[in-house]
């Protein structure tokens, strides 16, 4: 709840593979993290896996958190304990949604719009034309009764109600849903106040009804939108057996229960504010992916509930294919080993990749999967934040840079941001109830600035210049650098510093739309990689011929400092060193 | 720290059935009693699915007069071909009856479609304990468990239903394939042991001649598509120890198979080691020739400390067989270029390597 008072928060991050536990306690009169422990998560049983992880930060720190099985609240005296929790999920399986509306198009696009904002899948869904007649109506209860689903969605719309409401509902109730363990089966409830109302006295007595607003300014806004929210708050619920899986850990004691999709996007809305531009959050899971975008009106989190660098790589595979994947490997690999080490990744997702060749294949898993995920989203970004378990165990800032660039392709000028330690999804759970504190620890403490990455707009025959970039730092430094079609370069400068940019066409090249003008000048802050000018063109092909694609491959990764394979192993950039 | 995974490889155990009823109903056994396979535990009545009768359509009437027709009111019984719904001869019609399918309870009229639904009679089953062993624990009204004594070996993905088999382990060594030749009547509702599948033909072949499940080290990646975890099916029954691309089955699961060859084996397909809420897969070999009473105490997990025995799970030294000699304090960088706590592991025969510590499963 916002409004409590803490001055040391405990928040735990509990996923499908992994949980964590973040310490974050008052240094100086300001929140800053001090610790993060981690843990497999345990099937079924997330308490355990959550107490390890905060067991893991007493040996860290050598603070104690733990009394036997439980969290000790509040801190004491000496310093044992904390004076908060907070818990973002994502551990649970997907939500098995059914849809139901009065019209076919409302009931399944709203539903797929509330379901998208949530780890959730519709697996049902009718209206009226489904259930009138005997042979669609006795085809839709089977569907319905097999489905094995969780929740119910009644989308009624600016319905008031009426004749056509009471059918639906009394198909509801004809169905005889039960909920796990015999409780009520969940009616989640969306409409008019009229319409609510009705239902309510209809299925109110056998169904556990949850009711919001329109769905409408909920899907097109926010997942803080009513009926998003709701459904996340539902399969935190749900996941957990209404708080029985973490009962033993701290009871009922939760200053704030979130799911994760719901705590990035709140990270998101908030460095939307902060930075005055549109953010982008990539979270790669073990299990889902999800990308919360915002600016400055509000956000939307989208997510891909059986996506990810775990358990969710099946998903992955079927979505996008082998070759989809095979295409981002700098080394010619045969299809059986690259899905080998794929599928054997989604049996054991906490192992890691011993040689560089399995990280690579790693890696283009996560490309593939960010870039059909972000296929049907596609946001004008001006900063993108890569989170989640797979993208902040990767070894250097340059491989995650670039695996950002691949995926998404970002246009103009983007700052490209890692969430280090992983803290994002904590984070946004803090913010629910300590807004300042998530505030303060998000800047100072978890996000990296990798830097700022410029696109060239079109594209060109490699080799040819593309464009000459001039760099002058705040302080009096100056680069100039020119750039040819097909390749990345990266300017150094330092983390914190500013500069402006300026980009102009290089003779005899067009970048975009006929463009022989400046195309950018802007300033631009550095990164601990620097400036990174991107001149592969937009949208970014790769050659059908793999020698030579494994070529272009290896020369990105290689001019974005990127470790192993036999690339050079380059210093970090130095800070631009103002003439004097 | 994330500790390696402890999985389970033992010739001889306490293992625990839990044996929860389909739905709710009456257990007939106590804490301290002895069972065999055949024994019943508990008896339930069982839900069946309605027959919905289309009682208008059957007496040519409109639904919403059904009510003057309808013989039989929600909450009566009806018998199989007893009269639910009769109209009487007229000047104009013939008379005409609706029977019900079934014997049951009416349970509702839908005045809209002109249907009775008709709930089946529900018949008490008896429950079996599946199991040769004493009862420890009774769940009222949900769940019987019973300590067994039985070898276990748990397995990274299992794929189909729970079966139960005489196990025929194919080949003497642990990476012996199994070909569709080693497929014959002699297999009929046998679950078979090998290193892997020569090729797709032996899971068809498999299936044809009544091979119930099979325990593989590992199989091709190739035509992944199938596998469920990208939410295909298949059958028989498939428990795999080790993963895809590998071939082999770990020899200390190997050699708990061959010894148990010829008894029966039940096979519990779970889900991926580390999916949330889901169980691990498992092969259980129930020694029924030791008496209930005479089991031993339950093993402990094995602990993650310098001399436990463990198998690499990941490349380059996928398989291997080791002890642990050595576990570092500090993480190192990998070839791949990421740090991580690592542990020196030893071969029997003293070859030892570096691998990082998430990439073990302990087996001892």
């Amino acid at each position: 709840m916002v409004g409590e008072r803490a001055e040391s928060i405990l928040a735990f991050d509990c996923g499908s593979a992994l949980s964590k536990a973040v310490l974050i306690d008052k240094v100086a009169g300001e929140f800053r993290f001090i610790a993060v422990g981690e843990a497999a998560t345990t099937p079924g049983k997330a308490a355990e896996g959550l107490a390890e992880a905060a067991s893991d930060i007493e040996a860290k720190t050598g603070r104690h958190l733990l009394h036997g099985d439980a969290l000790m609240l509040p801190e004491g005296l000496d310093g044992s304990g904390v004076d908060a929790t907070v818990l973002a999920w994502s551990a649970g399986q997907p939500l098995r949604l059914v849809a139901a509306g009065v019209a076919s198009s409302q009931s399944t696009e709203d539903a797929a719009a509330v379901a998208a904002g949530a780890a959730a899948e519709v697996v049902a869904s009718f209206c009226l034309q489904d259930i009138r007649g005997k042979d669609r109506r006795e085809e839709k209860v089977k569907q319905i009764r097999e489905s094995q689903a969780d929740v119910l969605l009644l989308v009624t719309g600016a319905d008031r109600g009426g004749a056509l409401l009471a059918e639906i509902c009394d198909f509801i109730a004809r169905l005889g849903l039960v909920g796990k363990n015999g409780t009520k089966f969940p009616l989640l409830l969306v409409g008019s106040r009229p319409a609510c109302i009705e239902v309510a006295n209809i299925l109110g007595a056998v169904l556990d009804l949850y009711m919001v607003g329109s769905v409408r300014s909920a899907a097109v806004s926010s997942t803080a939108g009513p009926a998003i929210c709701r459904l996340n708050d539902l399969y935190v619920d749900l996941s957990t057996d209404g708080g029985k899986h973490l009962g033993a850990l701290l009871g009922d004691k939760w200053s704030a229960k979130v799911a994760a999709p719901r705590a990035v996007d709140v990270v998101a809305q908030f460095m939307a504010r902060r930075i005055g531009a549109s953010v982008l959050v990539v979270d790669v899971g073990a299990s889902a992916t999800t990308l919360a975008a915002a600016s400055g009106g509000g956000g939307n989190a989208r997510v891909w509930p059986r996506y990810g660098m775990g358990t969710g790589i099946g998903g992955v595979l079927a979505g996008t294919g082998i070759a989809s994947i095979a295409k981002w490997l700098p080394f010619a690999c045969d299809e059986e080993r690259a899905l080998a080490v794929g599928l054997n990744k989604s049996l054991r997702p906490l192992t890691v990749p011993q040689l560089a060749e399995e990280l690579s294949i790693e890696e283009a898993f996560a490309r593939a999967a960010i870039e059909n995920a972000y296929r049907s989203v596609e946001i004008e970004t001006g900063a993108i934040v890569a989170t989640g378990g797979f993208l902040t165990h990767l070894p250097d800032w340059g491989r995650i840079a670039l695996l950002l660039l691949d995926a998404l392709q970002p246009g103009g000028v983007t700052t490209l941001f890692s969430d280090e330690l992983g803290l994002l999804p904590s984070l946004g759970a803090v913010a629910h109830a300590f807004p300042q504190a998530a505030g303060e620890v998000l800047f100072k403490d978890a996000l990296v600035t990798l830097g700022a990455a410029v696109a060239l707009p079109g594209s060109g025959r490699d080799g040819k210049p593309a464009a000459r970039v001039r760099i002058e730092s705040a302080e009096g430094g100056e680069a100039k650098v020119e750039v040819c079609w097909g390749e990345i370069r990266v300017i150094p400068l330092a983390e914190g510093h500013k500069a402006r940019l300026t980009v102009q066409p290089a003779q005899d090249s067009r970048l975009g739309e006929n463009r022989k003008r400046r195309i950018v000048d802007t300033e631009v802050s550095g990164g601990v990689l620097g400036v990174i000018v991107d001149a592969r063109g937009r949208p970014l092909t790769l050659s059908s011929d793999p020698g030579k694609r494994i070529e272009k491959l290896s020369a990105w990764r290689s001019a974005m400092q990127c470790k192993s394979l036999g690339f050079r192993e380059a210093p970090l950039p130095s800070t631009l060193i103002p003439q004097s | 720290m994330i500790k390696p995974l402890a999985i389970r490889i033992d010739p001889s155990t306490v293992y625990r059935v839990e044996r929860h009823l389909p739905t709710e109903g009456d257990i007939i056994v106590s804490v301290g009693d002895a069972v065999q396979a055949a024994t019943p535990i508990a008896r339930v009545l069982l839900p069946a699915p309605p027959a919905n009768v289309p009682v208008a359509a059957t007496l040519d009437v409109r639904p919403r007069d059904l009510v003057v027709y309808l013989v039989r009111q929600v909450g009566e019984q009806v018998k199989a071909n007893g009269v639910i719904g009769r109209r009487r001869a007229s000047v104009w019609q013939s008379k005409r009856e609706c029977v019900s399918p079934i014997d049951g309870t009416v349970e509702s009229v839908d005045y809209e479609l002109g249907h009775v639904t008709i709930r089946r009679s529900q018949k008490p089953t008896a429950i079996w304990a599946e199991a040769v062993g004493r009862v420890t624990e009774v769940i009222p009204r949900r769940a019987v468990v019973i300590q067994t004594s039985a070898a276990v070996i748990q397995g990274s993905l299992g794929l189909g239903e729970e079966v139960f088999g005489l196990l025929k382990v194919i080949g003497d060594r642990p990476d012996d394939l199994i070909s569709v030749d080693d497929l014959d009547r002699s297999c009929l509702g046998c679950i078979l042991a090998g290193g892997g599948i020569e090729n797709d033909e032996v899971l068809v072949t498999a299936e044809v001649v009544g091979v119930k499940g099979l325990i593989l080290g590992g199989v091709r990646a190739v035509g992944h598509e199938r596998w469920p975890v990208l939410g295909g099916s298949i059958s028989p029954t498939i428990v795999l120890t080790g993963g895809f691309g590998e071939a082999g089955i770990f020899p200390p699961a190997f050699e708990v198979l061959l010894r148990n060859q010829g008894k029966q084996v039940w096979l519990r397909p779970g889900g991926p080691n580390q999916e949330a809420g889901r169980v691990r897969a498992e092969v259980v070999v129930m020694h029924s020739d030791e008496p209930p009473g005479n089991v031993h105490p339950s093993a402990e997990a094995p602990a993650l400390a310098v001399g436990a025995r463990a198998r690499v799970a990941r490349p380059p030294h996928l398989g291997l067989d080791c002890r642990i000699a050595a576990l570092p304090r500090l993480p190192r960088e990998l070839e791949s270029g990421l740090r991580a706590l690592v542990a020196e592991v030893e071969t029997d025969d003293g070859r030892r390597v570096t691998v990082p510590l998430v990439n073990l499963e302990l087996t001892g």
